[in-house]
């Protein structure tokens, strides 16, 4: 994955390279977009009020956390207002005036520009949307460079298609030095940097380059649409978005070569030279008009307000006199191509022959076409014919969008810059029930017309992924909305006497039921056998005992003996495709704590039930090595409290990965009984904002691969509902078998997979949250673990549910509850403790998908595009010793991984160590992916890294060299960085300058 | 009529333009691209509008030419006042 933030933009000024966007750090945005729902009118009204009370009380509120309270939450149908506004101020302002349009009846809508949005009968989902894509003429300078520093998908495109341009050879430069621009150019410089855009290759490769973009963007805030339809070249897009045409890097390839091809005809005077006229009159009236006019040939049939005539330039003097002198306005378009004219047709070749280097499928999702105005066929050869023929045939605007009208759609979004199509398509279905909007406008910035867009489309009942905008900008939520409690103010004092005394009665009678339920549920389990001949596989050998008072027990830890280990990784899973064993870090699940503390309590306390924990701490993770460790386990009875067990669990290491035992690692007091707890009365579980989740248990494991556990884990089996505060789902309880080499059929006191599997509920919870950094959470502390009964059978279905009760910038507490089928609580933890991790997303990404996403960065510094330069500032998170040999283990080959095991050094220089190579590895998978297209896995490539920096790559599946680029690499402290190239011997030296790193690369 | 007038005049029609309200103060220094969110077409609509709010014919076809001219397009409305006003009081 290419990070887009951090994407400089080359730009041009004076001929010198210049970075307009230099920064990481993405600036704030200008507006926000503010999306209010209500049950029906009436509950909007009551809200919006509710919230502009609250403006009024606290003008100082942060927009951004106000926009993803409301909109992260926003649930659909209902009755919405959405709002487009910069400041608290002006949001208080607008909502003032919506409630006022909104408390009047006869108020149908409200689509006022300044960002204010309401629909009565909102179009969405009775209506279709279309999907738009235009075509040349549509391009600015500078078209989408506000929004690359907010979008990664926006930026990495870009970045792609600048590597893909140099790469093919077909441009000089990155294809983005022909849009960017700097600001402090001239009037005459921007004037030659216009005329660049506009020459026809680049017109056409930075069009569809820029709207492809933008489709990316639309598709991570998930549009739904139904068809597609792309104006002139934009139909280019609409075969891609249709699904007719791949879009990969071969399509983008063809592109740029036919863009020189187009570039080259224009250039040598080939194609006929003519001049076309937007004329601002609607087909018949240009036909009468200029009929008599030798040459004159519609090209484009854009709007009742806007036919394009092509002639030759010595007509078109005279045509705009006669339209002048009629006072119609007329525009000469600035280019002299006769595309969408038959004089065209002579040049239709290259674009054939582009066509047929293509794959052609039929669409899946319908696709209109502005030749035809018709939907396109489905054969692939006559798709391929109706393409080409559209570049020598006129664009049929007018009848593509009454088609799309008279099918159904209501909706038209245009996907593309400038928004030309919008205002055509305004005009032609003017007074008709349907909305056109465009992603992008040169005349206002790129977010704030982002945000025009989600706030009309909300409105308008279309259902849209709003998280996405917040996903890289740290939201916090507000909590703005009076609760009841505070409604019920207003009540009178009486009234609110009379309704507790009828609460406190309902109540009487409802405990009075429970209790009679809850003692002939007790008295049948205490008929279970509270002594048990167990094989407890988690003891060890037993060092000291002395019955009643203290037991030490020795627990070598070993992956050969403890295979739920192998399924207990840090870093993920699948970390080779030669491998399928290597996988990340194993370590001690903290369920498997609990599990060893109770058997040590259970052998030193026999007969008595073990009823809950105490105060139970991870101090450290206890992570697994290649050769055994050493666990010492220490109990002794508390003589304060004969029933409680307290618990010390230290870490031995081995020789290769000592560990300091001065501490232990596991504290906690095991809490003990005759008798199990009487489990409190069941309660409900409300929940704020309700929704479905997302994340099904396939998703997590398998999938997606979002949680690290594997198939011996596998317990969640239900993600039912979340809100926001918390989430509920159900569990099934996994057989013991495979759990443990030495004992097929262990005997566990706790149910140790279904504990860990709670937490992998609790793991969705914050998947699912719209800041996905900061949400990998590991455990720390559990307060309290109470046990309501006796583990539950295996196979048994529990529900379980994760209420979130406190959560800060490091730190999340939870209160986990495990729910038996009768629907008595069976196990709370409580508190649950966890910590957050700020992984950067690239990292969270590898984990999952190792073969798919990079760690380091594209450091642009080598005019040369054959040489893959790449820069990885290790992240502190991901430099603590147990995170760090997380990554070891998933990036380096084994025989890497067993030299890293045994390499002696400082924490800088292991760091260093690790982290240049995974970027070496990374610039050796990027150049290979662009040249080959295949995806690498970094521990499937073997470094031998030389004194010099220059190393050698092999890939371990194919075992040569000959193939592999050469690279280099280097660090020094905060930063590494590699450099790959085929065929070539690259050199790489890396210092800090002013406290900026500084590269050079040598290549030869 | 004054500039005043028009200027009142152009805010009215623009207040419930081409199904888009505006309900903050339109002034000379309104931009019709920028401030009402308004495209190209919809000038030419607004033209189309004006002639028949004063039952003339008005070169806007002049105006907009030098319109596209511009290198920076926007379009306070002051200027389409000005436009106005000399050409609905020809000298």
């Amino acid at each position: 994955m290419i990070p887009t933030n951090t994407y400089p933009m080359q730009t041009r000024l004076n001929g010198c390279r210049e970075e307009v966007i230099p920064s990481s750090v993405a600036p704030g945005w200008e507006s926000e977009a503010f999306v209010l729902r209500g049950d029906d009118r009436a509950d909007l009204i009551r809200r919006a009020q509710s919230l502009a009370d609250f403006l009024a009380a606290h003008p100082q509120n942060e927009s951004k956390d106000l926009a993803f309270t409301l909109n992260a939450a926003l649930a659909p149908s209902g009755s919405r207002l959405a709002i487009v506004a910069s400041s608290s101020a002006e949001l208080h302002s607008r909502l003032t005036h919506a409630i006022e349009r909104l408390a009047d009846p006869r108020c149908r809508q409200i689509k006022d520009s300044r960002g204010i949005y309401y629909f009565d009968e909102p179009l969405h989902p009775r209506g279709k949307l279309a999907l738009l894509f235009p075509g040349e003429g549509s391009q600015y300078l500078n078209m989408l460079g506000d929004l690359l520093p907010h979008f990664p998908e926006v930026s990495e495109h870009f970045a792609r298609c600048d590597r893909i341009s140099l790469r093919a050879g077909q441009l000089d430069e990155p294809i983005s030095r022909r849009i960017f621009t700097s600001s402090s150019l001239t009037d005459a410089q921007r004037d030659i940097a216009e005329k660049e855009l506009w020459r026809l290759g680049n017109a056409v490769s930075s069009i569809l380059i820029s709207e492809w973009a933008l489709y990316l963007l639309l598709r991570e805030l998930g549009l739904p649409f139904d068809v597609v339809g792309g104006h002139s070249a934009g139909e280019f897009s609409a075969l891609l978005a249709s699904g007719c045409i791949e879009p990969d890097d071969f399509f983008i390839e063809q592109l740029f070569a036919l863009a020189r091809i187009l570039q080259g005809q224009e250039d040598d005077g080939s194609l006929a030279e003519i001049a076309l006229l937007a004329v601002a009159a609607g087909r018949g009236s240009v036909v009468e008009l200029l009929g008599s006019n030798a040459g004159a040939i519609v090209a484009m049939d854009n709007c009742p307000h806007q036919t394009v005539v092509a002639c030759s330039p010595v007509a078109a003097e005279s045509a705009q006199e006669k339209l002048k002198q009629r006072g119609i306005v007329c525009e000469r378009l600035p280019f002299r191509r006769p595309y969408h004219t038959p004089l065209f047709k002579p040049f239709l070749d290259p674009i054939e022959a582009m066509y047929g280097r293509l794959q052609i499928r039929p669409p899946r999702v319908p696709l209109y076409s502005c030749t035809t105005g018709q939907p396109f066929p489905t054969d692939p050869e006559a798709i391929r014919r109706l393409a080409v023929a559209h570049w020598a045939a006129p664009v049929e605007f007018i009848r593509l969008a009454e088609t799309m009208y008279a099918d159904g759609v209501r909706l038209f979004v245009e996907c593309g810059p400038r928004g030309n199509l919008t205002s055509f398509l305004q005009d032609i279905l003017r007074g008709k029930p349907c909305e056109a909007v465009a992603v992008n406008l040169s005349q206002r910035s790129g977010l704030a017309q982002l945000n025009h867009l989600v706030a009309l489309l909300s409105a308008q009942h279309v259902p849209l992924h709003l998280n996405h905008l917040y996903e890289r900008r740290d939201p916090q939520r507000i909590d703005w909305e009076p609760r009841n409690g505070n409604l019920a103010v207003v009540e009178s004092r009486s009234a609110r006497a009379e309704i507790m005394q009828q609460y406190l009665s309902t109540m009487d009678q409802f405990l009075d039921l429970q209790r009679d339920t809850m003692e002939q549920y007790l008295e049948r389990r205490r008929c279970v056998s509270p002594i048990r001949r167990p094989v407890w596989p988690l003891l060890g050998q037993v060092v000291r005992h002395e019955p009643g008072r203290e037991l030490v027990l020795r627990r070598s830890m070993d992956v050969n003996e403890d295979l739920y280990a192998g399924d207990h990784t840090l870093g993920g899973r699948d970390a080779s495709s030669i491998d399928p064993t290597q996988h990340g870090l194993p370590f001690m699940p903290m369920a498997f704590s609990l599990e060893m503390m109770a058997e040590a309590a259970s052998l030193l306390r026999p007969g008595l039930l073990v009823v809950g924990m105490k105060r139970v701490r991870l101090q450290r993770w206890i992570p697994f090595d290649d050769e055994p460790i050493a666990l010492e386990l220490t109990a002794r009875v508390r003589p304060e409290a004969p029933n409680e067990v307290a618990i010390e669990i230290r870490d031995f290491g081995n020789a290769v990965r000592p560990s300091n035992a001065e501490t232990p690692a596991v504290v906690g007091t095991v809490v003990m009984d005759t008798h199990y707890p009487e489990p409190p009365p069941s309660e409900g579980f409300p929940l704020t904002n309700e929704r479905a989740c997302g994340l099904t248990p396939h998703r997590l494991y398998a999938g997606e691969r979002h949680l690290f556990h594997g198939p011996l884990f596998e317990a969640l089996d239900s993600t039912d509902r979340q809100g926001d505060e918390g989430i509920e789902g159900h569990l099934r309880t996994l057989p013991f078998t495979g759990l443990f080499r030495s004992t097929p059929e262990p005997d566990l006191l706790l149910d140790p997979l279904l504990i860990d599997a709670s937490t992998h509920l609790l793991g969705c919870w914050h998947l699912s949250q719209a800041d996905r950094i900061g949400r990998t959470v590991l455990p720390y502390e559990l307060g309290s673990v109470t046990l309501y009964g006796p583990r539950p059978e295996i196979g048994t279905r529990i529900k379980c549910r994760v209420r979130i009760d406190a959560i800060s910038a490091r730190r999340v507490s939870h209160r986990i509850d495990l729910i038996g089928a009768d629907d008595s609580l069976w196990c709370r933890l409580a508190p649950a403790e966890y910590w957050r991790f700020y992984w950067p997303l690239e990292y969270v990404d590898f984990f999952r998908q190792k073969e798919r996403f990079l760690l380091a960065k594209d450091w642009p510094i080598v005019p040369d595009p054959s040489v893959r330069c790449l820069r990885l500032d290790p992240p502190s998170d991901l430099c603590q010793p147990v995170h760090r040999t997380a990554l070891a283990r998933v990036t380096l080959s084994r025989a890497e991984w067993n030299r890293f095991r045994l390499l002696k050094g400082s924490e800088q220089e292991l760091t260093d160590w690790l982290f240049s190579r995974i970027a070496a590895k990374d610039a050796v998978r990027a150049a290979w992916q662009e040249r080959y297209g295949q995806h690498l896995y970094p521990a499937d490539i073997e470094l031998d890294v030389r004194a010099d920096g220059t190393a050698t790559a092999r890939h371990l599946g194919a075992g040569s060299v000959e193939k592999m680029p050469r690279v280099a690499l280097a660090a020094i402290p905060g930063t590494c960085a590699a450099a790959a190239a085929f065929g070539r011997e690259v050199r790489l030296s890396l210092m800090r300058r002013d406290g900026e790193p500084e590269a050079s690369v040598l290549c030869r | 009529m004054t500039q005043d007038q028009i200027m009142n005049d152009v805010a009215s029609v623009l207040r419930d333009f081409n199904g888009r309200e505006y309900h903050d103060a339109i002034g000379p220094d309104t931009l019709f691209f920028g401030d009402l969110g308004l495209a190209s077409i919809d000038a030419v609509l607004l033209g189309e509008t004006l002639e028949e709010r004063y039952g003339r014919k008005l070169p806007f076809h002049l105006f907009m030419a030098d319109l596209g001219r511009r290198a920076q397009r926007d379009l306070p409305l002051g200027e389409l006042v000005e436009f106005l006003h000399r050409h609905l009081n020809p000298a």
